[in-house]
């Protein structure tokens, strides 16, 4: 009986000593972080459909050859977005269904004091063409000023001709536009 | 460092347990006098009890799972972007990490009649849970393009932290010979309290609809409740008034345990206790936010109309029609994480007796094998583990206690504590998962407890 106590005495002890004395984490290396995320986020930027009411003055039934339009654009005012940004792809997809038209396109960033942020996208759609432009991605390191875009403005203009548009043949102009953006933290 | 960074480390950090707190592997043991705030129907034998401020109960818990410090900081010349990518595929919206401290301020006891003990105190306890929300963390770091048509679920977010003070009374008392019966009255004072769940939605983008993508909130029911962090509308600055609060500054609540042991036979004893059935009400310092509702966007449909129609605008209140969020201060309840304890227990081997107070003897016995049943109500679910032990008293004066613990997650789980009694000092301390303390680096869990207390026969 007295050797089993002495045993579980001695044993005790040592192994709460050994508890408190071994806890090894020797082998990390909390010096390491340096974490970097690259997420890519994509999102619908501006949609429209026209038909060829749009491109007629109602008054004086004449055709209106330059149509434009803009809204706020405040995804890069948040400063998660400003801060990491990389890149931008820019996605669209024209479809003209007007048999005799062409359309040329100016896609515009500008600031809240309606300067450009970045050149015109310009691209032209030809009559019955579905054409999906490739463009340039923007690469913000090679344009800080990008980073200020507060508004976007679509400007369409018609190609004209001798043969002015009628109101009762149905004609449509589809047009779609997504943002890709490349964020690295 | 940057949002994402800051969201994906927290997460991580306050990521990953499957294993549950083991401060109740104190239960029913040696009789020491902190065994009363597991049971408070456990037997006393002594006169009165004065527990050393500060140092009477300490305990910590960190249990981490399916990620340990391994995974990330191993010195092994991986690049730690891909081990937090690593780390974040292998868990799960079930994982968690659980985070526990406790503080016993002031204890103490006195017997007021033979049968009866009654004792009281004050503890400050931080508790933290937050479960892995995974579709969250992947939509943050890898964004949305990777998953088109993949619905990124909102329902994942539940957390609850807790900074908060009881001040407590318990009555511990003798039946008769075989039972002992116990109640403990808690008063609770939150400084801080946040807490979500039950929260529903779904994110998802799918290539399709008028434009080339379409976006959807489905279902979106967010409720996220908040003490004691936004004061003025301000967030909290000082964080010293969390601990003054804690004394009945903050919002009050009530709670209670119960607890019985009874003896079976002489050599078997069966116990059992509920702790912390109880609520605080909020309604103080009360920031909450809401949203509910759902919302489809193409983009911005420009209508080439000329009316200068401000997009934008429309755009934002059209979201907020249709998914009203707001802040509010409304009052609101929270539960306390309830825990039941019961444990049967075997002794055997030399039999002793002591004596104990007014010169009454307690016969007892140098060993004990039993079983004991730990469960938690958690956010997600209420939790179990089941730990078998093994008691022996060196001397009259130092007793021990070995354990196995198994839970749904793991079943090699060993604990060891002692009890010490130098003259009128009863010393106890408490550490689980043995072999992950030795071997902190890739351990899921720590959790040690101990106290300081002076016991007067």
């Amino acid at each position: 009986m007295i050797m089993r106590r002495y045993f579980l005495k001695r044993y005790s002890v040592l192994f709460f000593l050994f508890l408190a004395f071994s806890s090894c984490i020797d082998n990390l290396d909390f010096n390491q972080i340096e974490y970097s995320a690259t997420p890519i986020y994509n999102s619908p930027i501006v949609f429209f459909d026209l038909t060829q009411s749009d491109f007629i003055d109602s008054t004086t039934n004449t055709d209106i050859l330059r149509v434009e339009d803009e809204t706020d654009f405040t995804y890069l005012e948040t400063s998660f977005i400003r801060d990491n940004l990389e890149r931008v792809e820019l996605n669209f997809e024209v479809n003209n269904q007007f048999s005799n038209r062409s359309f040329s396109f100016s896609f515009e960033f500008l600031d809240e004091n309606n300067n450009p942020t970045h050149p015109v996208i310009n691209f032209t759609v030809n009559p019955n063409e579905l054409l999906v432009p490739q463009i340039n991605p923007i690469i913000v390191a090679n344009n800080q000023g990008f980073l200020t875009t507060r508004r976007i403005r679509v400007q369409i203009v018609m190609s004209a001709s001798t043969t002015p548009l009628n109101p009762t043949v149905i004609q449509n102009l589809s047009f779609k536009s997504t943002g890709t953006y490349y964020v690295r933290t | 460092m940057k949002i994402i960074k800051k969201v994906t480390f927290i997460l991580l950090l306050f990521v990953l347990s499957k294993s549950i707190a083991q401060q109740q592997l104190l239960f029913g043991f040696a009789e020491s006098p902190q065994t009363l705030m597991l049971n408070p129907g456990a037997e006393t034998n002594y006169r009165y009890h004065v527990g050393v401020p500060f140092l009477s109960g300490l305990s910590f818990n960190l249990n981490s799972t399916n990620l340990v410090l391994e995974d990330l900081f191993l010195n092994d010349g991986i690049d730690f972007s891909l081990k937090v990518d690593r780390a974040i595929a292998k868990l799960n919206s079930d994982d968690y990490i659980h985070f526990n401290t406790k503080i016993d301020v002031l204890n103490g006891g006195f017997r007021y009649d033979n049968k009866t003990y009654i004792s009281f105190g004050f503890y400050q306890e931080l508790d933290f849970i937050m479960y892995f929300p995974k579709d969250i963390v992947t939509l943050v770091n890898e964004g949305n393009q990777p998953f088109l048509n993949r619905p990124f679920s909102i329902s994942q977010l539940i957390f609850k932290a807790d900074l908060l003070g009881v001040l407590h009374a318990g009555i511990s008392r003798k039946v008769n010979e075989k039972l002992n019966v116990g109640a403990r009255l808690k008063i609770y004072s939150s400084s801080l309290n946040a807490q979500t769940k039950n929260n529903s939605g779904t994110f998802t983008t799918i290539p399709d609809g008028t434009n080339l993508l379409r976006q959807y909130l489905s279902d979106v029911d967010v409720n996220i409740q908040s003490s004691g962090i936004v004061v003025n509308d301000e967030v909290l600055d000082s964080p010293a008034s969390l601990y003054t609060d804690t004394f009945l500054g903050g919002n009050l609540g009530l709670g209670v345990d119960i607890g019985f042991t009874y003896h079976i036979h002489p050599q078997l004893e069966l116990s059992g206790s509920i702790l912390d059935f109880g609520f605080i009400k909020h309604s103080k310092r009360v920031k909450n936010f809401t949203a509910k509702g759902d919302f489809v966007f193409d983009g911005i449909n420009f209508q080439y109309d000329g009316n200068n129609t401000d997009y934008w605008n429309d755009l934002d209140v059209a979201f907020d029609e249709q998914v009203p969020n707001g802040e509010n201060e409304q009052s609101y309840v929270s539960w306390r994480p309830t825990k039941i304890n019961a444990a049967l227990k075997y002794s055997f081997g030399e039999r002793r007796s002591k004596v104990c107070y007014a010169d009454t003897k307690k016969e007892y016995y140098y060993n004990a094998v039993g079983v004991q049943l730990h469960s938690v109500f958690r956010p997600l679910r209420q939790q179990f583990a089941l730990t078998s032990f093994f008691e022996a008293s060196i001397t009259e004066k130092f007793h021990t206690r070995f354990t196995h613990t198994i839970n749904d997650f793991s079943n090699k789980n060993f604990g060891a504590g002692f009890v010490a009694e130098l003259m009128n000092v009863n010393i106890y301390g408490m550490v689980d998962n043995i072999l992950g303390l030795t071997q902190i680096a890739s351990s899921k869990s720590v959790s040690v407890s101990l106290g300081v207390n002076m016991v007067f026969d």
